[in-house]
């Protein structure tokens, strides 16, 4: 007889195939639609994707989903009823299944009948694997998505021009992402510089799509550009902060070697009643003693980092100082004396005095003070450490400058800025102020190659436009600069090829388009970028563009423009592309 | 007797009887098998056809094949419930003294064939209808007992209206099954013509006896049934409700009543019956859809729009198994 054991191991494990198809087809039914969700997104340029991710939005939920079905209980009651439907058994096991215990008279040959009915049958055709309903929808929706996202992207196939442009957009967006990358990257970039490097990040990635016109990539081009030269000044500023705070704080800790605090110090900024007096008191010594020396003036100052410290008490001399001394003594015995009668004096008379008291009491010690730091400062300027840090200070300062003004620090400039930084290390070992001063100029150094990336992004937005900012395609003598109004002027020799120079650091050189002299030297006034470019003006290029076409056409027609020159000027304005009326 | 030896007597015995029946009747095969079950069920069976379509040669032959005795009531309005169930008769023994007593009537018989029962008036009706329940009659304060089994035929014509007596649904209630007797095809009307007109007219054997009908039916209540099966013919009974949370929309829409908890009981136990006869030891839902139409059609009360709209019971049972069917899922869903 046979074993009545029923084992339904086999058409459990089909049914977890089964459920890891249907799964897979809800999960892919799922990713389709979020698929169809952002190829439009990416049509409409609202979120760009790549094919990668697009395929992953599809392939995760499937899996993930056929991942869950595969895992999911299956009972033995349910796969017993379930195989009665379908291979026509009637019911047979999901009652032996249920009375699986029971001992009536019919229930051993039931289990007997079920048992037999089953072992003749074969999970694979009990629980076959079809490409059913689920199926379909699921490969609709992905190849809806598909066709969504390759119909948004491929339409340029059609134009050969458009595949042109597309193909430039391209070349330019793997250019600007290339620039953007450093400044994402960079762990202490600011939050506006991220912010801005997303913004161009996303430029970018529209450009690569082709999903702009000439005009507005133009436009969104200057806007980054502007918002690039921005940050970068802002960089720059606070490298030169940095700079002043090193510069500061060496000086400062070279006057507390000499036992003066910042305290005291504060007390040599003179207010206006204390310059008054001070005035007075140099006036009564006569004509002849009010000659200071200027050793101190606002510019030392500020090279000693203490722009913020009034120099007049550093610049008397001893000489001055000594009778300044004098002459304050003999006023305070006086306004001693007098309030020794204090009797004969009003209670006016008698606040003056004393206000005049302590002025001058005040004064004296000022004098003392500005006598201690005149020594130690001048101690300070004639040593080695001053004129090494005045000098690096003074390199970085023209860097920064450079930076602002546009043009990015080669790498061999700041290898040197490095190197410079290194050997002021090296001299100030011994001194317990080097790491606070290196510290400082360290990060002003970062900050300029923060500068540097900034003004690339700058320069990656502009150039594929031909709207280069500061990056000078002129060679020759008086290399001209970018001036408020964004032009450049000079006088020079022209670089007429149309071939690409390398010019400085990461520049490229290109000719000058037009009509010049074959030969010799001129005068020129090159300006660099349309107005929309300068810091005056807003006004939206495109709107702009059919203007400037209307009038050069009616320039034509009136034959004020040569004949060999119409085909050019009309060809220019068709390659901007939006001229149109 | 264990469990395969008991559906094999249940199989062969049925078999052998309805083998029997078809020496005679010819064609009506659903007619018969349902006769059958009623037989097997312990239940009774209302047969409603033209006249002249066996419904008696059926009962007969019936018996003959069980050995069992046999009676026929030709219902009419004059027909007293006395007529049905016998009367008191005033009686003198041997010694001369006078008493009442029992006069059994047609009732008292093991198969009987209640011919048109619908031209009876209520009362007779209602007195066949509490014997057939009680399987009792009660006559005068005594109450006598019908010897088992005892199953009733009875007939009605759909045609001829006319001073009929609808059954009450009440009434209706304890049949069994409602059987609707076809007009044969033509060519069983060829074979009923040559049988019936020649020399050889054909005869029942008995080959079984009311012993064996006792066993069969205490063979049918041992066949199991699984819960879900149990609740897929509940929800057809409940479906037929109108008013009930699970009703199909074709009783809402065309019924007063639905069935009533003797249909679920017929259902079933028709439905273990259709299980042995297919050799199985289970009940299965094409059993339970398979017994719908005859045990549910004359369970459930139509409303006016449903004649308005010349819907059959048959077919509101019909909308009611696909309404039915149509829930039942698959549980693996895959």
């Amino acid at each position: 007889m046979q074993d009545n054991k029923l084992d339904l191991r086999p058409f459990r494990r089909r049914v977890r195939v089964l459920r890891a198809w249907r799964g897979l087809a809800l999960g892919l039914l799922l990713g389709g639609v979020g698929g169809l969700v952002w190829a439009v997104l990416d049509v409409t340029g609202v979120w760009f994707t790549e094919w990668s991710w697009l395929g992953l939005v599809f392939a995760g939920p499937a899996v993930l989903c056929a991942l869950v079905a595969l895992l999911l209980p299956v009972s033995d009651d349910a796969v017993a009823r379930s195989i009665d439907r379908r291979a026509g058994l009637r019911d047979r096991l999901g009652t032996m299944i249920e009375r699986n215990e029971a001992h009536d008279s019919f229930d051993e040959a039931l289990r007997h009948d079920a048992t037999r009915h089953v072992s003749e049958l074969r999970a694979r055709s009990v629980f076959p694997v079809r490409v059913g309903r689920w199926q379909y929808i699921a490969a609709c929706a992905v190849a809806l998505a598909s066709l969504v996202f390759l119909l948004g992207n491929t339409w340029y196939v059609l134009s050969p021009e458009a595949s042109k442009a597309k193909a430039e957009m391209e070349k330019i967006a793997a250019q600007i992402e290339r620039v953007a990358k450093p400044v994402l990257d960079r762990k202490d970039a600011t939050e506006e510089e991220r912010d801005f490097a997303n913004q161009l990040d996303a430029f970018a990635k529209r450009l690569e799509k082709g999903r702009m016109t000439k005009e507005e990539a133009m436009q969104r081009a200057n806007e980054l550009a502007k918002q690039a030269q921005k940050l970068s000044e802002k960089r720059t500023e606070r490298a030169f902060e940095k700079m002043q705070t090193a510069r500061e704080q060496l000086t400062m800790a070279k006057l507390g070697e000499k036992g003066l605090k910042k305290d005291q110090l504060d007390k040599l900024n003179l207010d206006s009643s204390q310059k008054q007096l001070l005035d007075q008191l140099q006036k009564e010594l006569g004509p002849n003693q009010r000659q200071s020396d200027s050793k101190f003036n606002s510019e030392t100052m500020q090279e000693l980092g203490l722009q913020d410290m009034d120099p007049s008490l550093l610049n008397l001399t001893d000489e001055q100082r000594d009778m300044l001394r004098e002459m304050i003594q003999k006023k305070l015995n006086d306004i001693d004396k007098k309030l020794a009668n204090s009797q004969n004096l009003s209670e006016d008379e008698l606040r003056q005095l004393l206000d005049q008291k302590q002025a001058l009491q005040e004064m004296q010690e000022q004098l003392d003070i500005s006598e201690e730091a005149r020594k130690a400062l001048e101690e300070f300027m004639n040593s080695p450490e001053y004129k090494d840090i005045m000098k690096a200070v003074q390199e970085m300062r023209d860097a920064a400058q450079q930076v602002n003004d546009g043009k990015p620090l080669t790498e061999e400039q700041i290898k040197e800025l490095e190197q410079m930084i290194e050997e002021l290390a090296e001299l100030l070992k011994d001194s317990k102020y080097r790491d606070m001063v290196i510290e400082q100029l360290k990060a002003a150094l970062e900050m300029l190659k923060q500068g540097k990336a900034l003004a690339l992004c700058q320069g990656a937005c502009l150039s594929p436009f031909g709207l280069n900012l500061g990056i000078s395609p002129i060679r020759g003598f008086g290399q001209g600069g970018r001036s408020k109004d964004n032009f450049f002027a000079g006088y020079g020799g022209i670089n007429k090829s149309d071939q690409e120079e390398k010019g400085e650091g990461e520049t490229s050189l290109l000719g000058v388009r037009g009509q010049r002299r074959n030969e010799g030297e001129e005068w020129f006034i090159e300006v660099k970028a349309p107005s929309a470019m300068g810091d005056r003006t807003s006004v939206p290029y495109g709107k702009v563009l059919p203007q400037y076409k209307d009038a050069a056409e009616k320039s034509i027609e009136r034959q004020e423009i040569p004949k060999e020159h119409e085909k050019r000027v009309r060809e220019y304005f068709e390659s901007l592309g939006g001229g149109k009326n | 007797m264990n469990g395969e030896q008991a559906a094999t007597y249940f199989r062969d015995t049925i078999k052998a009887i309805r083998a029997e029946i078809g020496q005679v009747i010819v064609g009506q095969d659903e007619v018969v098998e349902g006769v059958l079950v009623c037989l097997a069920a312990s239940g009774h069976a209302l047969l409603e056809g033209m006249p002249g379509l066996g419904k008696t040669l059926l009962v007969r032959t019936l018996s003959q094949a069980v050995d069992l005795p046999f009676s026929r009531i030709q219902f009419t309005p004059d027909m007293m419930p006395a007529d049905v169930t016998g009367t008191n008769v005033l009686a003198s023994d041997e010694a001369g003294a006078r008493r009442f007593e029992f006069r059994r009537g047609p009732v008292f018989t093991n198969l009987l064939l209640a011919d048109e029962i619908n031209r009876a008036t209520p009362k007779t009706q209602s007195a066949l209808l509490e014997a057939m329940q009680e399987r009792s009659v009660t006559v005068g304060g005594h109450r006598h007992q019908l010897s088992e089994p005892f199953l009733v035929m009875a007939t009605q014509n759909p045609v001829e209206q006319e001073g009929t007596y609808p059954l009450p649904e009440a009434q209706l209630d304890r049949f069994f099954f409602k059987l609707i007797v076809p007009f044969p095809t033509r060519d069983e009307l060829a074979r009923i013509v040559t049988t019936t007109t020649g020399t050889h007219s054909g005869e029942a054997k008995n080959v079984a006896t009311g012993e064996d009908v006792l066993k069969i039916r205490e063979i049918v209540r041992e066949v199991p049934v699984a819960e879900a099966v149990l609740q897929y013919g509940l929800s057809i009974v409940v479906g037929t409700h109108p008013t009930g949370e699970d009703a199909s929309p074709a009783a809402r829409k065309y019924c007063r009543y639905g069935a009533s908890p003797r249909g679920a009981q017929a259902l079933v136990t028709a439905g273990k019956i259709y299980a042995l006869l297919d050799g199985r030891y289970n009940v299965s839902k094409e059993d339970l859809k398979r017994a719908a139409k005859p045990a549910l059609r004359h369970r459930i009360i139509l409303n006016f729009e449903a004649e308005a709209d010349g819907v059959t019971p048959d077919q509101v049972v019909g909308e009611v198994l696909d309404h039915v069917e149509a829930g039942d899922k698959d549980p693996i869903g895959v």
